[in-house]
């Protein structure tokens, strides 16, 4: 057993001082944020919370379906997005402070916040119920995340076909739950900051966006390893073909469920629902809405449109860094309005919430990607992944050979 | 030889998968490259099975049945329904729905299992796409009937009419129009090239002239030469990367229909996915349906094999709980949203008059197909076809809940009412089916049912770089044809040399030779696209991708143009206050005309790159050519090329490995 091959320990120890850094400057930040503005502050957390939440998310997706679809192209990327889903533990500890600054965000946590539509639904949206519901949250994901990474990682040792069974039975439990929560998540930190408004696309929406997110990442890291060399003879192009390809198709897929979810409200004109969409048609906001049309949909669908540009490096790198910016106003444009409707946005806050939650999620990462093999070493379909056709059955090598043996 | 050597150390340290999980092939038995063209062939050939005849009489019955009622309710009126105050929409609506419904897996197995690359679908592609053209056709009949006056039913179209005035495209009616019959277009044109390939063969194998010449009429002189497979394979997967967005836009489109109203039960934002969902879920069902008793009674349960059943069911079980989830997300929105008249509709949905309706939807659509999480279930061939029955049923109640419950209790209870259905509304329904079982036996009898050509390019002797590849004959499937006579030296004037070869990987590194060699002037022609051949010649990258983008923004733009033509500046009138002219009620419709001609584009361009159609081709003529749509393989050096010499280039042809080496004539 070669050693060297698939450890990423020495190539990644050399860059994690960075998460280190912006973690701690992130951190200073924060408290200096809080000291000065703690409702300011609350937003710029859930922001950079829900992003980072959507790599977790991403990443447990991809290894579900993964296992689901019986897949052989993703088994060489795999273990990123394991990686990326097992930050579900430190998200929890993330969600702390979140949990703390709940009253300052979110409206309808305020005994005063006397609202009809808010009456109505109070015996889902309440405090207690809300804390429950995370600690539930979290819960399952930790449990479904770390749960197929361990058979992910038993598998490294002893390559047994047992350990796909488990990782299968583990996804086909785990993406029903995963959809219910994901979708009450999304509803519960998000949605709710305009309680008045519903849409039953939410959850649907955020998971868009957040597997698109994962797939860009997923890429850079795996561009990343292959270059640094952990991943070289792995990650062939093909791979990072199929990364652009599913890129792409997210690409469409959430300008679809966006635009599906925009064109009803559009066309029945309600005002119990509109007024989400007018508010950010205002102002900053329709600047940034145009952003989201015309950067998160049509900039991307046109450059990844051609076969050949998903293995463009010098066109992908700075797309999936794109993606990244991206994605982050897609958020802003879900959890921002409420607090900055007319001014700017953006405040330095964000920055700096995003860089510490940024550089604790990506300490963490790092440092699994270290520890742990950094693709699933046996797995029984690394071998049909990596050659170009695919594997034939002893029973047909048999015959193969034994019809030589004739000739 | 094939070349197949490991590549890294990382591919060498993996490990052999175990055999519990084996990929099972794709074509049981390792079947050769004849026996598949024989037995797909031999259902559209030879003498009419009795089951057919048994199958066909009485759905030519019922066909008959549905026109009468037709011509009854036109010539009566739509009171022969039972739509009434205050259920306006019934059965009519409901079928279109279910048909576009089932007209959905077609185009998913046929185009985005393509681009997913699932080779499994080359088994099924070809009879659900048939299936997706049939019952489009059944579900186009409902609209037409639905609006009352059939013959007025062109003022659907946006074309000049005495009145005047243009069709208004801020209504969701304009976007079905062109959503259908874009779906309509493209499906067939999708469903065309796949068979031009496999006509082909009809036409090679025929035995009779009528055969010939209608098969080779519709081939369009089709000959597998590798130049065309290149942009007809450029010009499928431009056709697949369309077809995927339309497939999901059709079905958003008629959801639309329901949801950018302000009824409670149909306004709701999930509804374009959800139908979506729903449609490819009821699609699988049908072709389940179809296919379980078709494999068995044409003898096809080694290319139909209890994989695919299996793949199919899973994809059942994948929509179904879709479907469930968008349920579960409606109950809850319609709770969470706090609007009582939302609450109060869901409430009756499950627990109102209709109830029973209710439960039999989400028995069918989301607690049965959870069944198929067993192996078991999924390999037994009796419960998948009761269950995909139960498929079929779920889903028609699925649209029956969503038009009758919504509307049988309106905001004033003065407004309530119980809808029934008259037997015309029955009988018309019914005979729906007769008709789209009719078509599909039809089908059956006259066209390949399974895609040849695709088949054979998935089994490993297909794959040059597969072991396989280069083994010649597994199974005799044929007997030998005696050796090409020599060429008796005629006044025809010599087109250039033929050789001929067993195996892809033969021709794949012959192809590597010739080119090697230098020749300019030559060409490949192979029963199925052979992966890695385009590259072997040195072919250069198919152009008819500008045809289709070039289509397709031109389709947009025109689109976009028109409607702000007719709805803004023609003739401005003012809709349920919308804007006169916005780019987010033109969407739907500018899509729709990108897609068609984006489609339009890309066959043109396979046709006009390919110069086809083409007849009379020279190499017709070779009566061992004829085996090019069966099981072997050609090059043809020609002798306008510089290089070319007749004997230097037999040599050549020779030591690649041909065993035959005819001078083909002009």
């Amino acid at each position: 057993m070669n050693t060297e091959l698939g450890n990423a320990s020495a190539v990644v120890s050399r860059w994690t001082k960075v998460p280190a850094v912006l973690m701690v400057l992130g951190g200073v930040g924060a408290v200096a944020g809080f000291a000065m503005d703690p409702r300011q502050l609350g937003f710029s957390y859930l922001l950079a919370f829900m992003f980072f939440l959507s790599l977790c998310m991403g990443g447990m997706f991809l290894v579900m379906v993964h296992h689901l679809f019986d897949a052989d192209w993703s088994v060489p990327v795999r273990r990123i997005s394991e990686h990326l889903a097992c930050l579900s533990a430190v998200m929890a500890v993330l969600f702390v402070p979140l949990a703390l600054l709940a009253p300052q965000i979110y409206a309808w946590m305020d005994p005063a916040h006397a609202d009809h539509a808010l009456h109505a639904k109070a015996g889902y949206l309440n405090a207690p119920f809300f804390y429950a519901r995370a600690v539930i949250f979290f819960a399952v994901w930790i449990f479904l995340s770390w749960r197929l990474r361990y058979w992910s990682l038993k598998q490294d040792e002893s390559g047994a076909a047992a350990c796909t069974f488990k990782m299968r039975k583990l996804a086909a439990a785990g993406i029903f739950l995963f959809a219910i929560t994901l979708t009450l998540a999304a509803i519960d930190w998000m949605k709710s900051l305009q309680h008045q408004w519903f849409s039953t696309m939410y959850g649907v929406y955020y998971f868009s966006g957040s597997v698109w997110l994962t797939l860009g990442t997923v890429y850079l890291v795996a561009v990343w390893l292959k270059r640094a060399g952990p991943l070289r003879d792995l990650v062939q192009p093909r791979h990072l073909k199929d990364v652009g390809v599913v890129l792409f198709a997210f690409t469409v897929f959430y300008a679809y469920i966006h635009f599906a979810q925009y064109f009803i409200i559009w066309n029945a004109n309600m005002p119990e629902e509109t007024f989400w969409y007018v508010m950010r048609e205002r102002g900053y906001w329709w600047g940034s809405s145009m952003v989201l049309v015309f950067g998160h949909f049509l900039l991307p669908f046109l450059l990844l449109l051609r076969i050949d540009a998903k293995l463009k490096l010098p066109l992908m790198v700075p797309l999936c860094v794109w993606v990244w910016l991206m994605h982050f106003v897609d958020i802003s444009f879900n959890v921002l309005p409420p607090l900055h409707l007319e001014e700017f946005p953006w405040r330095w806050t964000d920055l700096a919430c995003f860089a510490f939650i940024g550089g604790v999620t990506g300490f963490v990462f790092l440092r699994s990607l270290a520890r742990h093999p950094v693709y699933p070493l046996k797995d029984p379909r690394l071998r049909e992944s990596l050659s170009d056709h695919e594997v034939p059955p002893p029973a047909i090598a048999e015959a193969v050979h034994s019809h030589e043996g004739e000739e | 030889m094939a070349e197949h050597a490991p590549k890294s150390t990382a591919f060498a340290n993996a490990p052999e998968p175990p055999p519990e999980l084996e990929r099972k092939p794709l074509v049981q038995n390792l079947r050769s490259f004849a026996w598949i063209s024989d037995r797909i062939a031999a259902v559209a050939e030879g003498r009419t099975p009795k089951w057919w005849w048994a199958a066909f009489v009485p759905s030519v019955a019922l066909m008959i049945m549905c026109f009468v009622m037709i011509g009854y309710l036109i010539s009566t009126g739509v009171g022969v329904w039972g739509v009434a105050h205050p259920v306006s929409w019934g059965y009519a609506i409901i079928n279109f729905v279910f048909w576009i419904g089932i007209g959905h897996a077609g185009t998913l197995i046929s185009a985005i299992l393509f681009l997913l690359r699932q080779r499994w679908r080359t088994a099924v592609n070809r009879a659900a796409e048939a299936m997706t053209i049939f019952a489009v056709m059944c579900a186009g009949i409902f609209p037409l009937i639905h609006v009352g006056r059939a013959w007025m039913a062109w003022w659907l179209f946006p074309i000049p009419n005495s009145n005047n005035i243009w069709p208004q495209f801020r209504s969701p009616l304009m976007w079905d129009v062109f959503a259908v019959s874009t779906y309509f277009t493209v499906s067939l044109l999708f469903w065309y090239m796949g068979l031009m390939p496999d006509l082909a063969t009809m036409r090679d194998r025929a035995k009779t002239k009528i055969r010939k010449y209608l098969y080779g009429l519709f081939a369009l002189g089709w000959t597998g030469s590798n130049r065309n497979w290149s942009n007809y394979e450029k010009a499928y997967l431009v056709l697949a990367g369309l077809s995927t967005p339309l497939v999901l836009s059709v079905h958003s489109i008629v959801s639309l229909d329901f949801s950018v109203s302000q009824l409670p039960g149909w306004h709701t934002t999930i509804f374009p996915p959800y139908f979506v969902a729903g449609a490819i879920f009821s699609g699988f069902g049908m072709v389940l349906t179809l296919l379980i008793p078709v494999r068995k009674l044409c003898g096809l349960e080694e290319v139909i094999t209890v994989r695919h059943i299996e793949l199919m069911g899973k994809v059942i079980l994948a929509t179904g709980s879709m479907v469930g989830y968008a349920y579960a997300m409606e109950f809850f929105i319609a709770y969470y949203g706090g609007n009582p008249y939302e609450m109060f509709t869901f409430k009756n949905r499950a627990f109102g008059p209709y109830g029973w309706a209710y439960w039999i939807m989400v028995t069918c659509n989301v607690i049965s197909p959870q069944l198929f999480w067993f192996k078991k279930i999924r390999t037994n061939l009796v419960a998948v076809f009761i269950l995909s029955i139960c498929v079929n049923i779920g889903m028609w109640f699925e649209r029956f809940v969503i038009v009758v419950t919504s509307l049988h209790r309106d905001f004033l209870p003065a407004n309530w009412g119980y809808y029934s259905p008259t037997y015309v509304d029955v009988l018309t329904f019914v005979g729906t089916f007769g008709l789209f079982l009719t078509l599909f036996l039809l089908f059956l009898r006259f066209v390949p049912l399974i895609a040849i050509a695709e088949v054979k390019s998935v089994i490993p002797q297909g794959d040059p770089d597969h072991p396989l590849g280069s083994v010649k004959e597994m199974l005799p499937a044929t007997p030998e044809m005696k050796p090409a006579a020599k060429e008796p030296a005629k006044a025809a004037k010599p087109l250039g040399l033929l050789a001929e070869f067993e195996t892809s990987a033969e021709i794949k590194s012959a192809a590597k030779k010739v080119r090697n060699a230098g020749y300019r002037r030559w060409d490949v022609f192979t029963p199925f696209p052979i992966h890695g051949m385009d590259d072997a010649m040195g072919l250069r990258d198919s152009r008819v991708g500008w045809f289709s983008f070039i289509g397709g923004v031109t389709g947009y733009c025109s689109g976009m143009l028109m409607i702000w033509f007719m709805n803004s500046f023609d003739y401005p009138l003012v809709v349920g206050g919308k804007p006169l002219f916005s780019p987010v009620y033109a969407f739907p419709v500018s899509f729709e005309l990108t897609i068609l001609l984006g489609a339009f584009g890309a066959v043109a361009g396979m046709l006009i790159t390919n110069r086809l159609p083409r007849w009379h081709n020279p190499l017709f003529k070779s009566e061992r050519f004829a085996r090019v749509t069966h099981d072997r393989f050609f090059i043809l050096i020609e002798c306008r090329d510089p290089k070319f010499s007749e004997t230097k280039t037999r040599e050549l042809l020779e030591a690649a490995g041909s065993r035959r080496v005819e001078m083909a004539e002009e």
